[in-house]
Order: structure tokens, then C-alpha cells, then sequence
């Protein structure tokens, strides 16, 4: 690795950002709409316009940072583990509501892509949308879709989530924590399981645990029926 | 701290391999993941270094999305052409799979009194 000036200056900027952005959410009261992602995002993207450099150039320069969410996804075994334990008893109803719940979100967001918009990359991006954004990067790249609109889509997901579940759940009467926090984490990934621990503790900890198996079971099962579902506004 | 890296970075590996092996598009963490929690379930224990690791790294997991997010710039046409659909449909699709869940949890009353 050859460590340049440009580089150096885009990773300090990178993380002086995000460390701004984040004092920005805390003194806010931590709404989702100014999470310390959305800001750095778009700060970042002002900053290198104004510098006058292309993406790849600062996509180059910052891969030290990308290149941790290896592990980092990898290391999402540790607290997915430690979970398992609280669902022993209703292990297999929330297995089936997340395959269910994971199933649902892909396949309708990849079907109404192709169908309104018939934008392919879109598409096959929006598959990735719900969970968590170190999984989404990766399965968007492989499917061919692309890893950084994936990344803003699952961003999209979770402050629309946010902002919508929580009044779908009081009009379906769903009050019980552990299953409140199960939906959050499945359909809204980070941004929900943030919203679920304001509730209560068991909350949050029953969404950490289904953001990470929805992560886990979509990377399985939607890529190989993606290209079926796609396919539905060329076939239809 | 380092041999719990060194456990992350092998697994990654086992992961990526077996992935291209396989031939299916998953990316090579999820596979190392899913082997390192197997690995855990069989240990029933997470080793210190390992812990220590992962904590540190899963404590600004959000800064490493980062990089990838700002790559949105490339797509910025995209977002001006078909930002508002794009919006309806994640409120759509979101709403749609909490639904199916919740039916799912009324349909076998799963909901603790």
C-alpha cells in the first residue's frame, strides 16, 4: 500500500467526520433522520466535490476502512450467539416469521422495482435493502447490483422503518417487547434495533438477534431466487 | 485482541473459499459467519481475545459503511429519476413484510399475556 498525502487526508476526513456527525446525533436526541451515517454520507460527498476528486480516487483512499467490514461481518457471530439463548422457547415461530419477514421485503421490493421504475441495477440493489448494511454491501456486489446504492437504500429502509413501525404495530395491537423488537430488527435492521433498546432491553436485544439471522438467512436464500424475480416484468 | 483478529481474518478465508468453491453468490463473511457461530455453538464459550475483537470492531460498525455510502454520488442521477418511487416502494415492501409477520404471530398466538 502506498501511503499518499490524498490519502492520508481522506481517511482523517472520513473518520473527523463521522466523529462530528456523531456529536451532531447525540445532542439531537438521536432521531433517525440525522443518524451519524446519513450525515457523514452526504457531508462527505459535498467535501470531495468541492476537492475536485472522483469517487474512486477517494473509494481507493479509504479502503482501510472498507476493507474492516470483512471482519467486522464476520465478527457479527460473537452477539448473534449470545442471543440464540433467548429464543429457545419461541425459536420456531420467529424462525418462520423471519424467513417469512426477510422473503417478503426482498421479493416485493425487487418485483415493484422491475415493474415501476425497470431499472435492473435498482432492482437487484433494492434485494438487499433490509438488512444489515456489512451483509447488503457484499450480497448487492455479487448479485450484480451495485454495493453503494444498496448501502443508501438499506439507509432509506431503516428511516422509513423507524418512522413507520411503530404506529403499524399500536394499530395491530402487537404489544408483546420480545416480538415489537423481532419485527424492528427483521424489516429495519440497525436503525430498528436502535429504536427497540429506547423501548426496554428485551426489546432491543430480540431485534439485535433478528437483524443478524435476517442478515444471515437473506444472504442464503435471495440470491438464487432473485433472477426469478426480476425476470417477472420480462416474462409478465 | 490479535488472536482474536487472527480468528476473524481465518474464517473470513474458510468463508470466501468455500463460497467460490460452492460457486453460489454469498458473500465469503456471511459463510465465515455462519462457521464461526457454529464453531461457537459446538464451544458454547466465546474465547477473550475473540470477544475483545469483535466488540471493538462492532462498536463503530456504523463508520465503515462509510466509504461504500458515499459511493452513492455515482448514482446520483438515479436518485433524482427515480428517488420518490424508490420511497414508496421500500414503505410498501416494509410495511408488507411487518404485516406477514405479525399475521403470523396472531395466527399462532405467539404473543406472551
Amino acid at each position: 500500500m502506498n501511503v499518499s498525502v490524498q490519502m492520508l487526508l481522506a481517511l482523517s476526513l472520513t473518520i473527523g467526520v463521522y466523529l462530528l456527525a456523531e456529536q451532531l446525533y447525540i445532542r439531537a436526541g438521536r432521531t433517525s433522520l440525522l443518524h451519524p451515517v446519513i450525515v457523514s454520507i452526504f457531508t462527505l460527498m459535498g467535501v470531495i466535490t468541492l476537492l475536485g476528486w472522483e469517487y474512486p480516487e477517494y473509494q481507493r483512499d479509504t479502503q482501510f476502512i472498507h476493507f474492516l467490514l470483512g471482519p467486522a461481518t464476520v465478527a457479527l457471530a460473537v452477539p448473534l450467539h449470545e442471543n440464540m439463548a433467548l429464543i429457545r422457547k419461541m425459536a420456531l415461530p420467529l424462525m418462520v416469521a423471519c424467513v417469512t419477514g426477510a422473503l417478503v421485503a426482498a421479493g416485493s421490493a425487487v418485483v415493484l422495482s422491475a415493474l415501476w421504475t425497470g431499472d435492473e441495477v435498482l432492482a437487484l440493489s433494492m434485494s438487499a435493502k433490509s438488512i444489515t448494511t456489512p451483509i447488503a454491501i457484499g450480497m448487492a456486489d455479487s448479485l450484480g447490483g451495485s454495493g453503494s446504492l444498496a448501502a443508501g437504500l438499506v439507509l432509506l429502509t431503516g428511516a422509513v422503518g423507524t418512522l413507520l413501525l411503530p404506529t403499524l404495530m399500536r394499530w395491530c395491537r402487537l404489544h408483546d417487547d420480545a416480538l415489537h423488537g423481532f419485527v424492528l430488527g427483521v424489516t429495519a435492521h440497525g436503525f430498528g434495533t436502535a429504536q427497540a433498546f429506547e423501548r426496554s432491553f428485551t426489546c432491543g436485544a430480540f431485534a439485535g438477534l433478528a437483524m443478524s439471522l435476517t442478515g444471515v438467512v437473506s444472504a442464503f436464500l435471495v440470491p438464487p431466487l432473485v433472477p426469478f424475480w426480476v425476470g417477472c416484468e420480462w416474462v409478465g | 485482541m490479535v488472536f482474536g483478529f487472527f480468528i476473524l481474518i481465518t474464517y473470513w478465508l474458510a468463508g470466501e473459499a468455500l463460497s467460490q468453491w460452492i460457486g453460489w453468490p454469498i458473500p465469503g463473511n456471511v459463510v465465515g459467519l455462519v462457521l464461526l457461530w457454529g464453531t461457537l455453538t459446538v464451544l458454547k464459550k466465546v474465547p477473550k481475545g475473540l470477544a475483545d475483537a469483535s466488540s471493538g470492531l462492532l462498536r463503530y460498525l456504523t463508520l465503515l459503511f462509510v466509504p461504500a455510502g458515499v459511493g452513492l454520488i455515482e448514482h446520483w442521477d438515479r436518485l433524482m429519476a427515480n428517488g420518490l418511487w424508490m420511497l414508496l416502494i421500500i414503505a410498501v415492501s416494509t410495511v408488507s413484510a411487518a404485516l406477514a409477520m405479525i399475521g403470523l404471530f396472531k395466527l399462532f398466538r405467539v404473543e406472551r399475556r
